[in-house]
């Protein structure tokens, strides 16, 4: 499953960051970021570009 | 409108002030005075500015006050972090997750608390975090998952509407630690519709004191997690439904147990959810047809339970993935690992939806119920607590004498699921303070297990099936079996510091054994039938660590030990092989690993046929013998008609007792020219380390060795050949693990294999070895498997000569022996052996075993120690004299 392979970096209307294999169609509602390569390569770059976890919309109402 | 749990709350406050909210067994507070006291609580926390967004660390044990903290922070509108007092990552968690208050035993017990001026308390966001939870972390450092308001609310709203978990006027005995999400579902599910929290006493709550508890307290609802309720629903189902109990909630690993739709008028609900996916999002109904393995049940409103394989494609078994309203936004702080295991939902029609992959393994049933197989990873769960095997595993190899560590949750252990932790190093008395000094009591192993080394698979990973073997018993020393051979082998077993058991024929065993010998079994082991029992029985009583034997008869029975004991070493299939030459050589050419025509045959007829299409001269042996029994050349037509009668003649000077097989079935093998060595090899998993080379001096009438030196002297291009020809034959015959012992031929079309064996050469290899190559065989191949002995890394470079040769004196009546005390006082000397006496018969060489003596010696090079073996056993004379 999520072990091998290649992965992009997607990212959804919340702005909550994810990882979707290369070659797979990207789920609706979701997009990619321009960032793929190995899994521990794509968690690095989502741990440095992820800095407010929170849902948008909860960013917006507050 | 209701937006949290908040709102259901306060709707409980203004419709019953009156009614208990909360019941200790000295006290009880109603709505009114339990609203009262958090709500004073929450004006403190935000009056010192915490609110929506923030986090509030709860340090308490499980108790009235605590509640009220819970209760209080989440009227403040911040989200709880419930913490155990006593867990001495607190700090850590803390400091990486930027909680900036903290309500302890010292807030709650503030009297000053009666003054706050209660103003208006908070009001998160659905989204904004309701609570967070400490996980383990297999990196070491804990994950801490916050769950937002929005799926909290969807529990509770369930737990009430579909799943019948609550109802106004039910008392909730609150039985797990605060730490523990399903608490958070077990407190607030009351208060929210209107029932009561009874808090019993803080610590733990065993079974025994549950059923006091309900009655003391009048409980008609509790949470008993599956590890407790499987093995005692039983008993305690009846008791509990006596006391007044209604409801047993349970959850926290697989429900296995009888009877737990037995008891009329209770029912058992079993809830399944990580705490990444809010407590509970499936629920399964115990009911008539629940089976003992209960399912983990079926997803509650607003969630989505997909069961996908390694394609992420719906599959019939698989990981199991939950969405909806219950996922947790992710670790605190941590955004790759949340981003890891929170992925895109392509099956959702919400565009952008996560699911979270549980890492269990589940089942779909027809109904849609859902049925956990196993977990995927390492993550364990004990006594409802999560811990990751990787944690605890970190926090062991901190600790001052602990070299490697590896843990297991063993479900075996006296007592029940235990974490047990296998540990390499120096043991010391003070571990268990150590680690209770870094890690929480629920990740604390129960048992420790040292060993020399951890085991490693083939990946080279830690072998937990292996570890998952070790008995608990607490043993200073590894036992080894072994069947058969010299006394020397059970002395170097003894000084390796194992407990011996030794299996010899009573016959062969005496007083040179015992002193090394910790119990012996005496039988014919050739008799497996009867041995394997008695070591099965044996086993039982004294784990046995390995079954070794370095004897030709002893190598088959000592396998077969080893796979009914799940041992490991040579495998049943190889050493068969090894055994029946015609077998092998039929292998070996299907394989095209040093081909030579060889063929099984009976008869002079099948002798006839086969020099027919090879010519002569061609070598003939039996199909099952060593040491050289009754090979021989066959050059003419002469030789040809003689071979059946060679062979009855030498079965007949035979004790079958000493024989594989009976000797009526023989090889024809193509002639193979040229000069003889053999490859001594130690093998370690596969990986063949070539020890040494030694060459072979053939003499007499047959094929008997007549001496042996090593290093040998062949050509290095030869002997790079050969070597590279044996490990092509260890891996055709499937030998991976301990020594091997491989002759070969060096003929004009390259290196021929001729025989090969799954011990240790015979003829003094192993003392050649040692004095040429530094390396004791015979240590290596009882020590390694067990590690008391290092493996050997790389081919040991040659540092000195040594040469054998066997004494061979006209066959007749011996008259006398001389030249012993000269020889002896020789310093090349390193042993002489003679084993006729005055009076004695020396016969006609036909097997290894009837040579009469040898003397082994050693030289600074090996043509030097040929030379001193030579002159040492021109010596040493036996006089013979021709029987009349």
């Amino acid at each position: 499953m999520f072990d091998e392979g290649e992965f992009e970096v997607v990212v959804n209307d919340e702005g909550q960051y994810s990882i979707w294999p290369v070659g797979r169609p990207v789920p609706a509602g979701w997009t990619a970021i321009g960032h793929s390569g190995p899994k521990a390569g794509c968690l690095a770059h989502i741990d440095a570009v992820w800095t407010d976890m929170r849902p948008r919309s909860l960013r917006e109402d507050a | 409108m209701t937006r949290t749990v908040l709102d259901l709350f306060e709707r409980q406050l203004r419709e019953r002030p009156d009614a208990p909210a909360v019941r200790t067994a000295g006290h009880t507070w109603t709505y009114a005075e339990f609203g009262a006291a958090t709500a004073r609580l929450a004006a403190r926390l935000r009056r010192l500015g915490a609110g929506p967004g923030d986090v509030v660390a709860l340090i308490a044990p499980r108790s009235a006050e605590a509640l009220t903290g819970v209760v209080g922070i989440l009227r403040s509108g911040a989200a709880c972090l419930p913490l155990d007092p006593d867990d001495p990552r607190n700090g850590e968690i803390l400091h990486d997750t930027g909680c900036r208050h903290v309500v302890d035993a010292s807030v709650l017990g503030d009297p000053a608390l009666a003054d706050e001026e209660v103003g208006e308390l908070g009001s998160p966001h659905p989204l904004d975090l309701a609570y967070a939870i400490t996980t383990s972390g297999s990196t070491g450092r804990p994950k801490v998952v916050g769950v937002p308001h929005e799926g909290l609310l969807n529990l509770m709203l369930a737990s009430a509407d579909d799943l019948d978990l609550i109802r106004p006027g039910d008392v909730m005995l609150w039985t797990l630690a605060v730490t523990v999400d399903s608490s958070m579902h077990d407190v607030l599910m009351p208060l929210c519709h209107g029932g009561t929290v009874a808090v019993p006493e803080a610590g733990e709550l065993p079974a025994t004191r549950m059923v006091h508890a309900v009655r003391a307290l009048g409980a008609t609802a509790l949470e008993i997690p599956a590890a407790v309720l499987g093995p005692y629903g039983q008993v305690l189902l009846p008791r509990l439904a006596e006391a007044g109990v209604r409801l047993v909630i349970t959850g926290g690993s697989q429900l296995d147990g009888p009877g737990l739709a037995d008891v009329d008028g209770l029912v058992v609900a079993n809830g399944y959810g990580p705490t990444e996916t809010t407590v509970a999002p499936l629920w399964h109904r115990c009911g008539p047809g629940t089976p003992r393995w209960a399912p983990i049940g079926a997803p509650i409103r607003n969630t989505r339970a997909y069961v996908l394989d390694e394609n992420l494609d719906p599959a019939p078994e698989g990981q199991l993935y939950i969405g909806g309203a219950g996922l947790a936004r992710g670790y605190l702080g941590l955004p790759g690992r949340t981003a890891q295991v929170f992925v895109p939902d392509p099956f959702s029609g919400v565009p952008g939806a996560r699911m979270y992959a549980t890492g269990d393994r589940v089942r779909r049933r027809p109904d849609g119920e859902f049925v956990f197989v196993g977990r995927i990873d390492d993550q364990v769960k004990i006594s409802g607590f999560r811990v990751e095997i990787g944690e605890v595993e970190h926090a062991l190899r901190d600790c001052p004498g602990v070299v490697d560590a590896a843990v297991l949750v063993r479900h075996d252990a006296p007592g029940g699921a235990a974490i047990v932790a296998y540990l390499a190093g120096t043991p010391r008395d003070d571990l268990a303070e150590t680690l209770a000094a870094k890690l929480p009591g629920h990740m604390l192993p129960r048992f420790h297990i040292w060993l020399d080394r951890l085991p490693l698979n083939r990946s080279g990973k830690v072998d937990r099936h292996a570890l998952a073997k070790e008995p608990f018993t607490i043993r200073d020393k590894r036992t080894v079996v072994i069947i058969g051979g010299k006394p020397k082998l059970v002395r170097k077993a003894h000084e390796l510091g194992l407990r011996v058991v030794y299996v010899q024929t009573p016959r062969q065993y005496d007083k040179e054994h015992h002193p090394y010998v910790d119990q012996a079994l005496l039988l014919d082991y050739m008799d497996t039938a009867t041995l394997l029992p008695l070591l099965r029985a044996l086993d039982e009583a004294h784990p046995v660590d390995a079954v070794v034997s370095l004897y030709e008869l002893g190598v088959q029975p000592a396998a077969e030990a080893d796979r009914m004991l799940g041992l490991g070493g040579y495998t049943v299939e190889t050493v068969e092989l090894l055994l029946d030459k015609g077998r092998m050589r039929a292998h070996l050419n299907a394989l095209d690993v040093s081909p030579v025509a060889a063929a099984v045959g009976e008869n002079v007829d099948d002798l006839r046929k086969f020099v027919a299409e090879h010519g002569y001269p061609i070598f003939v042996k039996p199909v099952c013998e060593a040491g050289s029994i009754g090979v021989f050349a066959v050059r003419d037509e002469a030789d040809l008609v003689a071979v059946p009668g060679r062979l009855r003649d030498i079965e007949a000077r035979f004790d079958p007792a000493d024989l594989v097989a009976p000797l009526d079935r023989f090889l024809m093998e193509e002639f193979l020219d040229g000069p003889e060595i053999s490859v001594e090899t130690l093998s370690y998993d596969g990986r063949h380390v070539v020890v040494g080379i030694t060459d072979k001096v053939l003499g007499g009438p047959g094929f008997v060795e007549v001496g042996h030196s090593a290093p040998s002297v062949h050509p290095e291009e030869q002997l790079r050949e050969a070597t590279e020809l044996v490990v092509r034959f260890l891996d055709a015959v499937g030998l991976r693990h301990g020594p091997g012992h491989t002759e070969v031929k060096l003929t004009a079309r390259g290196p021929r294999v001729v025989e090969g064996h799954a011990r240790i050469g015979g003829d003094r290899i192993n003392e050649l070895t040692e004095i040429a190559y530094g390396v004791d065989m015979d240590r290596h191949a009882i020590g390694a498997r067990l590690g008391v002995v290092e493996p050997l890394t790389e081919p040991p470079a040659p540092r000195a000569g040594a040469a054998i040769r066997f004494l061979t004196p006209a066959p007749g009546r011996v008259v006398e022996i001389t030249g012993v005390e000269e020889a002896r006082r020789d310093p090349a000397l390193v042993e002489l052996e003679i084993t006729v006496e005055p009076g004695g018969e020396v016969v006609e060489l036909t097997w290894s075993d009837e040579r009469v003596g040898y003397v082994l010696a050693r030289g600074g090079t090996v043509a030097e120690a040929v030379a001193n073996a030579e002159r040492l056993a021109a010596l040493v004379r036996i006089h013979t004299e021709a029987a009349p």
